[in-house]
């Protein structure tokens, strides 16, 4: 009987002309994501590589330079665009995939509130991620708002059961071929993943299909949710209309409302310092610590004592080392304690705002999708500090080698001539960055993971309830 | 067979079904008659196992419908007033999508059979049903009871908005199907159609059954006066 009701349920979908105009429509717009995707992503890493490698030879081609010349030459970081980003463009079109690595020049990125809100904000770039977690649900709504109460409606919900079938049965039967249909949107979208990830990547990498499974698990509980909230809005309805219009004011309450809500609300509560603010505080704090390029600056001049001491003589120029190295180095030094103070401040209400919004996820599943959606395919908020930190460990690393060099390299103070050998310069590696694990990505979307498992368990439940006292006859 | 026993069903202070006591035999083609209201639709419904009767006891093919709806579900066909296909599939798929429901397979030749059986050609169940008039997916739908072997048949308003040609061709049926030893029970306010196919009649005024008669000794006019004696007795 199981099996019958559910071929049933499949030709009725196949028949059903709402959804062949809808999950036409769905199914281009997957189509042409995933096309422009796939030409985004991979004009991203064509573009990338040839900057990657321009960005080398350009290091290289220095030849022997000064190395306080060759910090201020700097260097770039790349964060690699790969399928996940195509799959979900997440934040970041809004933060960038690339930093400038300079000396005395941290990076000073900032994260805007919508850029962790409303997926609507970003609806110009539609990608695979906002089909599946916004038109998607849109078309199980409209073709499935029916399926009980349509049914009711006729007088074939009392038919098939006086022919044998039973409530629960009906109920399941009719959820399941809702899901499955969501399924075959989510089937087409990974396999388009997986086809651009061997395309541009010449294939996946164990990491990179842990993370598409992963997000192809958290969607497919997702569409498990809707479909029974459609079957159980559908079920408890006075009628087809009632259900209709119940499942699109939550629709709009779960993907437009909330979220904007919620945003707003995290931003308020926790406000972010505008660019020009955030510049102005840390420039006025740098200005406080020592000048690594004005030898007449009263740190600089303490310093230059300390040395001297330190050595034994009375004046720089008979320093066996180059005192500009080491002064330059101490200025770093200043300027990272100062970009860790900011930055740390700035970090905390991003955390905040970030604890906030998943605190509302636990209320909308949605909202808890959305942020695990972007963590999975690593282009959340997390993500992008997490490539910043590293790039700038790796710009700190880099200028402390090239002032080291400076300093200890052999020239004197005051030489600004000298220039360090090629082999020096070719022995610093490039930045390669190295994402976090998907288990490190989970865990900082932990409360979003619980509340989307919570609402389908929940939501299930309910469903097992409302299948088995299902009402058949019309109001 | 089917019987009740006393059977009430309230709906707040209305009693819609009251005390009724019915005893309807195999082969036998019972018709239920009165006005919108009366509570015909509701006893159906109650010997379905849809509506649970607030007092009294009913029996489908011998098994307690209280007791084991689902059970007696099993010897249930059911013919409601609108007759519940899906108008996107043929006669054919509608009758053998409800037949498997019932565990019953039904290959290209056996429904061809049993639609041929009702009245609906093969030409006929290869159309979708949106096509199909009143009369036609009446048909269907009996073929539905037929094909799961139903030994009571309810149904609600048969010949509600049939054409007269239409109407015969159901009390054809039903008279063939009552000759298989099938109990049919029909709610009806069409008294020339309840003359013509039903052994015998109830008159069901607000809940309550007013009278039984055999309908063999009554002429269509006499049906008729006997039913508006009843049911204006008390206006």
């Amino acid at each position: 009987m199981i099996g019958a009701l559910l071929r049933h349920e499949m030709l009725a979908l196949y028949r059903n002309r709402r959804l062949q105009l809808l999950g036409g429509i769905a199914v281009v717009l997957l189509l042409v994501s995933g096309i422009a995707g796939d030409r985004s992503v991979r004009a991203a890493a064509t573009e990338r590589a040839r900057a990657v490698a321009q960005t080398r030879a350009e290091w290289l081609a220095q030849g022997p330079v000064n190395p306080h010349n060759a910090a201020h030459f700097g260097s770039f970081a790349f964060k690699p665009v790969g399928a996940l980003a195509m799959l979900d463009g997440g934040v970041d079109p809004f933060v960038g995939t690339l930093i400038r690595l300079e000396a005395h020049a941290q990076n000073d990125v900032q994260y805007t509130a919508a850029s962790q809100q409303s997926a609507l904000v970003r609806l110009g770039a539609l990608d695979p991620a906002l089909v599946l977690l916004l038109l998607v649900p849109l078309v199980l709504i409209v073709v499935g708002h029916a399926t009980i109460a349509g049914e009711r409606e006729s007088g074939r919900l009392q038919v098939m059961v006086v022919q044998g079938a039973t409530r629960s049965a009906l109920f399941w039967t009719k959820t399941a071929a809702l899901w499955g249909l969501g399924l075959c949107f989510l089937v087409l979208v990974a396999l388009q993943t997986l086809a651009v990830a061997a395309w541009t990547g010449g294939g996946v990498d164990s990491p990179a299909l842990e993370r598409v499974a992963a997000l192809m698990g958290v969607y497919a509980g997702w569409l498990l949710a809707v479909s029974l909230t459609v079957t159980i809005v559908s079920a408890l309805a006075q009628d087809a209309r009632a259900a209709l219009t119940g499942l699109l004011l939550l629709w709009i309450g779960a993907a437009i409302v909330a979220p904007r809500i919620a945003g707003r609300l995290a931003a308020d509560r926790n406000p972010l310092p505008t660019r020009r603010a955030f510049q102005a505080a840390m420039r006025a704090d740098r200005e406080k610590g020592l000048n690594g390029h004005d030898p007449q600056d009263a740190r600089v001049k303490a310093l230059e004592a300390q040395v001297l001491v330190q050595y034994g003589v009375t004046n720089k120029k008979d320093l066996p080392i180059n005192f500009d190295g080491i002064s330059m180095q101490k200025d770093e030094e200043y300027g990272d304690a100062v970009w860790d103070r900011h930055f740390g401040a700035l970090e905390q209400k991003l955390d905040a705002q970030r604890s906030n919004l998943h605190r509302v996820a636990i209320l909308n599943p949605a909202m808890a999708v959305r942020a695990l959606s972007m963590a999975l395919a690593g282009t959340d908020v997390s993500h992008a500090r997490h490539f910043q930190q590293q790039a700038e460990t790796y710009r700190r690393d880099l200028i402390q080698r090239l002032n080291h060099e400076q300093a200890y390299g052999g020239s004197r103070t005051d030489d600004w001539d000298w220039k360090a050998s090629t082999a020096f310069i070719a022995g610093i590696p490039d930045f390669v960055y190295v994402p976090p694990s998907l288990d490190e990505a989970v865990a900082r979307v932990s409360t979003p993971l619980r509340a989307l498992v919570a609402w389908t368990l929940l939501l299930t439940v309910i469903g097992a309830a409302t299948g088995a006292r299902l009402r058949l006859e019309r109001a | 067979m089917l019987s009740s026993q006393s059977l009430t069903k309230r709906y707040g202070a209305e009693t819609v079904v009251d005390t009724l006591t019915l005893h309807v035999a195999d082969g036998e083609i019972y018709g239920l008659l009165g006005p919108n209201g009366a509570g015909k639709s509701t006893t159906i419904q109650i010997f379905l196992g849809f509506v649970t009767p607030d007092s009294g006891s009913r029996m489908v093919a011998g098994i307690d419908v209280g007791s084991d709806p689902a059970k007696a579900r099993g010897q249930i066909g059911y013919v409601p007033e609108t007759v519940a296909l899906y108008p996107w599939l043929t006669g054919r798929e509608n009758l053998q999508f409800f037949a498997r429901l019932a565990g019953h397979s039904l290959g290209r030749a056996a429904s061809s059979a049993l639609l041929a059986r009702v009245g609906v050609a093969t030409e006929a169940a290869n159309r979708r049903v949106a096509e199909y008039s009143k009369g036609m997916r009446q048909k269907v739908g009996i073929a539905i009871a037929l094909a799961k072997k139903a030994r009571v048949l309810f149904l609600d308003e048969p010949s509600s908005g049939l054409d007269p040609e239409a109407a015969n061709e159901l009390s054809a049926l039903l008279r063939e199907v009552a000759n298989d030893k099938v109990t049919v029970l029909m709610a009806t306010h069409d008294l020339f159609r309840a003359s013509e196919v039903c052994d015998r009649v109830g008159i069901m005024r607000h809940g309550r059954l007013m009278m039984e008669t055999d309908v063999a000794a009554l002429t269509p006019q006499a049906l008729d006066a006997l039913y508006l004696q009843h049911i204006r007795s008390d206006r």
